[in-house]
């Protein structure tokens, strides 16, 4: 009984074997033709798509910049150019016999070139022939194994045919438009951007494919190297994309993905653009980014990051592992200004999905997206456009009255400080610059050349000038932080600084006699600083200085921590120069530079009493990572309470009497400090003043409980500092109309 | 002295003429042919012979044919006396897995002990198979139901937790040996419906709470109904090997040239869909030279079946053989597009360890009854039923 159950199993497993080879016989034998088919012709690739970068906002969340998607189109060699297989195939089949056929695949293959260049010719008269003989007087026996070899494997000889006569002897002839179909859709491209020849775009090809036929390293002896070498060669043939058109027109886009069959080896990529919609403002503090050059993939090898469509994977999973050290040859990569600064964070991971096509070059499966891509993160500044592109409009208007003196462009700045936060909220700088100038080569080599107009700098971050008078307040607390000044004292102006030489070191701004602190800022005597200067020296002058967050950097991140001694601060920062002579000069803002950030920041540290904060222009999302520091300043340790007063009043008086009197600001309750410094050139070794000015003005508003403080200067025009007031006066207007601040 | 050597010498090769030594032949046929598109499957053209994997594979054949030896030297009743505890070990082992994971996560298979891991479900359809010889080595139609209840308690415990890993395939070869097992041990008619319709009952709700997401989704997608990612993960692994087996047509590409499979299309050419590979490079001569090694293995260790006297080696050479012949249905039914991708190697041929080696002991264990047959005057049919039981 149990052995006939033995036999029962035996004919179970039978016809189960029997079913799997019947199933076997309908793959193998009856639809072999046509999955073979398949198999030659489908084409299957990991196609990679960048991480978009994320956006720069402002602090209402007006995008400044962002990543727009584009199509551009690429190719892979090995999908485009089939002639060299052809050769190759067809000199295995001519069999051994050299002396009946000489050629070796090479030769076989420069034929099919030169077959192709007539073909060019042909397509460009529009005559283009339906076949074109190839190699005659094919005997018998390979006539008929090649027949064979086209009859069974026609996909591996794409517009190759094989004519027999009646003596067997064969012919083989080319339809080019079959044979070259890769070239001639390349050069179709042409139809839809004009901009491009035929010539140029097949050059582009002809490039790599010049690279793969370069067989001069053949000779390299150690194994390795030559595999290496070979590896290259086949990447750069069956696996790297290459770029044909960055910016595809979009009807071309549909045609392609309508008739795919009639553009082979031509690949539709997405990308990102980078697009700044508030162009050119902010547009030396922002940068820009391009696709990798050099330099940047050589900084991807040191951080261990790879670009990932340049990588030989077949594996999703393998492609995950790596997403977050991945880079994508289409990436933008931030190359100046805060896009290089924020590239960490801005930067995106790339994604990957499966990308299969049958011979029609359709898409197969439905792979679908595999491997999302990891958009970059947004990052918010705390600088409130609107208000920046205000004081822009003033700073332009102002120079259109009074245009600057010399041939530069009116060059100006006007920045805004949140005293309780510390953020900056108004950065206005002129000129403006955006990303045009990188697009119109003409005007870049022009602007490059200017260098003493420096288009390329930040008028509010990165083009120091001398403070002038603005720069007294800081003296009078650092001497009376260092107690070479007593409050209450008075120096005696006589109207120079030293009677024995009374060409230099003047003071024409008031009448002449004892002055207090007050006054002497309200009035801003000269006299009473180059004293002070003298009193301090240079060291303690600097010293000071460097308290109230001069000559460092003064842009606080997240990201960087501008008091841990190794930044750089911001890419488009400039921190200026120290005096290195002269204290005396040096005490009323002369013989050093800074930049209005600087000044701003100074001002600010002044309308909190001394109690320092850090500038910021990065909204935190992770206030945890951030220490507000204390003061731990020894000139800002020893000022007391009254010190600070003393100055903001006299700051006050000169709104009230002063330098600033003849202005509306004692409505805000403004107390300001403003300079005006003669430009001075240099003609033959002698330095002389010139007509020039720059007119600075920096302060608070409400003196009593500051919400804002703020720095302006507009450069090489001919009014004082007094009279920017109205330029203050307006931007804290619009402050109290569109932002609700209260300076009354 | 001399003459000890001389009598385990000829005690060694002796059993070896006949139905073993086909059997042998047969399996290393099919290793052969394992190696040969492992190494092609994995390598380009341009490296010689053998290959990394190759080697790899050659190294493991090694051991296995090592254990392979070993057992075939031993008797039916050595292999029924260590059954139990082989059972209770591998069981135990494969809870211990199943608690690990409960408690830590994950997916857990293997196990790794210094330079070797091994897969203990492997190991557990071998002692499954053995476990029920034995238990059924008595014959069942005079069965009592406790007796029943003992086996399907076997047949089920291995099952569910090899299932748990999650390795469903593994756990699936188990239902056909069993089946074939009880079919052959002569189960009374009722009780066979009864077996049949409790295990029914009983694998209905323990199928819906061991199968995992995507095996639901290879499920849905091998029947056309699933969602994209569903048709993404499991039916574009079976489109892929039907155009690389199909396009190898009646003669084949040629070794090395299966540009299909080597462009990367295929997933697992080395492992799950060697099939196709030998398809697509040998053709249908190829594919049906390795259904026909199988065929002609699986009747040899039938046919030991056949001729066994005891009912303990019958069982176990059925056992086996169908546990090897359903694995290569398995695998080569998904690779034609016959069933939903199940993760199952094909026996002696796919790329793999603990697998290579388990099923060579398979081997051992039906070439160890070939070679001890029973006492020729011991009566066929049914032995005494152990006391224990």
């Amino acid at each position: 009984m149990q052995r006939s159950r033995i036999i029962v199993l035996v004919v179970i497993f039978l016809m189960v074997s029997i079913v799997i080879g019947m199933r076997l016989y309908k793959l193998q034998i009856v639809e072999w033709r046509e999955y073979a088919q398949r198999a030659a012709n489908t084409h299957r690739s990991i196609m990679y798509s960048p991480g978009p970068r994320g956006k720069i906002l402002d602090r209402n969340g007006t995008v400044l910049a962002q990543s727009v998607p584009m199509m551009r189109a690429t190719f892979l060699l090995s999908e485009l150019e089939q002639c060299r297989w052809v050769a190759r195939r067809l000199r295995s089949l001519l069999g051994k016999d050299s002396e009946m056929y000489p050629w070796d695949e090479h030769v076989l293959w420069l034929s099919l070139e030169a077959i192709r260049e007539t073909f060019r010719r042909q397509l460009k008269s529009g005559d283009v022939p339906a076949s074109i003989v190839w190699l005659k007087n094919i005997d018998p026996m390979t006539s008929s194994r090649i027949a064979k070899a086209l009859r069974s494997r026609p996909e591996n000889f794409p517009g190759v045919d094989l004519g027999i006569n009646d003596d067997g002897v064969g012919v083989l002839s080319l339809d080019p438009s079959l044979l070259f179909a890769g070239e001639v859709g390349v050069r179709r491209l042409s139809k839809w951007h004009p901009e491009y020849t035929a010539d140029q775009l097949w050059e582009k090809v002809q490039t790599q494919y010049d690279k793969v036929r370069d067989d001069s390293d053949e000779d390299l002896t150690d194994k390795e190297d030559l595999a290496k070498a070979r590896q290259r060669r086949d990447r750069i043939f069956r696996v790297k994309r290459h770029l044909l058109i960055s910016d595809l027109n979009p009807d071309l886009v549909i045609e392609i993905c309508m008739n795919p069959d009639r553009w082979p080896g031509i690949h539709l990529e997405e990308v990102d653009m980078r697009e700044y919609p508030r162009n050119p403002m902010w547009g030396q503090l922002l940068g820009r980014t391009t696709l990798s050059n050099l330099k940047n993939q050589s900084d991807f090898k040191k951080n261990e990051e790879v670009l990932i469509d340049q990588m030989s994977l077949k594996d999703i999973r393998t492609v995950s592992a790596i997403q977050k050290d991945a880079r994508h040859s289409a990436d933008q990569v931030g190359q100046e200004g805060l896009e290089s600064y924020l590239e960490d964070q801005l930067r995106g991971r790339p994604g990957a999905k499966i990308r299969i096509v049958d011979y029609r070059r359709k898409q197969v499966g439905l792979a679908g997206t595999m491997l999302e891509a990891i958009p970059g993160k947004d990052v918010s500044l705390t600088v409130d456009v609107e208000f920046s592109e205000y004081c822009v409009d003033l700073l332009r208007d102002e120079f259109q009255y009074n245009p600057p003196l010399d041939d530069g462009p009116a060059s100006g700045a006007m920045v805004f400080l949140d005293v309780q936060s510390g953020e900056v909220i108004g950065l206005s700088p002129i000129p403006l610059q955006g990303v045009e100038v990188f697009a119109d080569s003409s005007l870049y080599e022009e602007r490059k050349n200017e260098q003493s107009a420096g288009w390329f700098l930040d008028r509010c971050l990165g083009w120091p000038i001398d403070p002038g008078s603005t720069f007294k307040p800081i003296v009078a607390l650092i001497a009376l932080s260092e107690g070479v000044l007593s409050p209450g004292e008075t120096i005696d102006c006589q109207g120079y600084f030293d009677l024995k030489d009374r060409r230099a070191n003047r003071c024409e701004n008031h009448s002449r006699g004892p002055i207090g602190l007050e006054e002497a800022l309200a009035k801003s005597c000269n006299v009473f600083f180059y004293k002070l200067g003298q009193r301090l020296g240079l060291e303690k002058l600097i010293a000071g200085a460097e308290d109230f967050g001069f000559w460092q950097a003064t842009i606080e991140s997240d990201w960087r921590n501008v008091d841990d001694g190794q930044s750089d601060g911001l890419p488009s920062e400039k921190y200026g120069q120290k005096p290195n002579s002269n204290p005396v000069g040096a005490a009323i803002g002369r013989g050093f530079i800074v930049t209005p950030i600087q000044m701003a920041k100074a001002a600010m540290i002044l309308a909190r009493r001394g109690d320092f904060s850090p500038v910021k222009m990065f909204q935190v999302s992770d206030s945890a990572t951030k220490t507000t520091k204390g003061r731990g300043r020894p000139v800002l340790d020893n000022l007391k309470p009254d010190h600070f007063e003393s100055v903001i009043q006299g700051m006050q008086e000169a709104v009230e009497y002063g330098s600033a009197k003849n202005s509306r600001l004692k409505d805000f309750n403004a107390a300001v400090k403003t300079g005006t410094v003669r430009v001075m050139k240099t003609v033959q070794g002698r330095t002389s003043s010139t007509e020039y000015k720059h007119a600075w003005m920096i302060g608070f508003a409400p003196a009593d409980q500051p919400k804002v403080a703020f720095a302006i200067v507009l450069q090489n025009q001919e009014k004082s500092g007094g009279k920017i007031a109205p330029l203050v006066e307006d931007a804290l207007d619009w402050l109290q109309v569109h932002r609700g601040m209260k300076f009354r | 002295m001399r003459i000890e050597v001389r009598d385990y010498l000829k005690s060694a090769f002796q059993g070896w003429i006949g139905t073993s030594g086909l059997i042998l032949l047969t399996t290393l046929l099919l290793l052969w042919v394992g190696v040969v598109f492992v190494h092609s499957a994995t390598v380009d053209s341009g490296m010689g012979f053998p290959g990394p994997y190759a080697v790899s594979q050659i190294k493991k054949i090694i051991v296995g044919i090592g254990a392979l030896l070993a057992i075939s030297t031993m008797s039916p009743r050595i292999l029924e006396r260590v059954t139990p505890i082989f059972f209770v070990g591998t069981m135990a082992v494969l809870s211990g897995m199943v608690v690990w994971k409960l408690i830590f996560g994950g997916v857990v298979r293997w196990i790794r002990l210094g330079p070797l891991q091994f897969q203990p479900s492997e190991l557990a359809k071998i002692s499954t198979v053995m476990i029920l010889a034995m238990l059924l080595r008595g014959g069942l139609e005079q069965s009592r139901w406790k007796h029943v209840i003992s086996i399907l308690a076997c047949g089920i415990a291995p099952f569910i937790l090899i299932a748990a890993q999650p390795d469903l395939g593994t756990a699936m070869v188990l239902v056909p040996t069993v089946v074939a097992m009880v079919w052959v041990a002569q189960l009374g008619k009722r009780r066979l419906l009864l077996l049949f319709t409790a295990a029914i009952f009983l694998s209905g709700p323990l199928g819906y709470m061991l199968l995992k997401p995507y095996q639901v989704d290879r499920v849905y997608s091998f029947l056309g109904i699933g969602s994209v990612a569903a048709e993404d993960a499991g039916n574009h692994q079976v489109t892929q090997s039907i155009i690389a087996l199909g396009s190898g047509g009646p003669a084949g590409k040629g070794l090395h040239q299966g540009s299909h499979h080597d462009l990367g299309y295929l997933f697992a050419d080395h492992n799950d869909f060697i099939f196709a590979v030998i398809g697509e490079e040998w053709g249908l001569q190829g594919t049906i030279l390795v259904i026909l090694g199988f065929l002609l293995l699986i009747f040899s260790m039938l046919g030991v079946g056949w001729s066994s006297r005891d009912h303990f080696s019958r069982l176990l050479s059925v056992g086996i053989a169908t546990q090897i012949f359903t694995q290569a249905v398995f695998n080569m039914a998904v690779t034609v597009g016959l069933l939903p991708v199940t993760g199952l190697p094909l026996p002696f041929v796919s790329y793999g360890g603990t697998s290579i080696v388990v099923s060579l002991m398979g081997v051992g264990l039906v070439i160890a009854v070939a070679r001890n047959p029973i006492d020729e005057n011991q009566l066929d049919g049914i032995r005494n039923r152990p006391s224990h039981l």
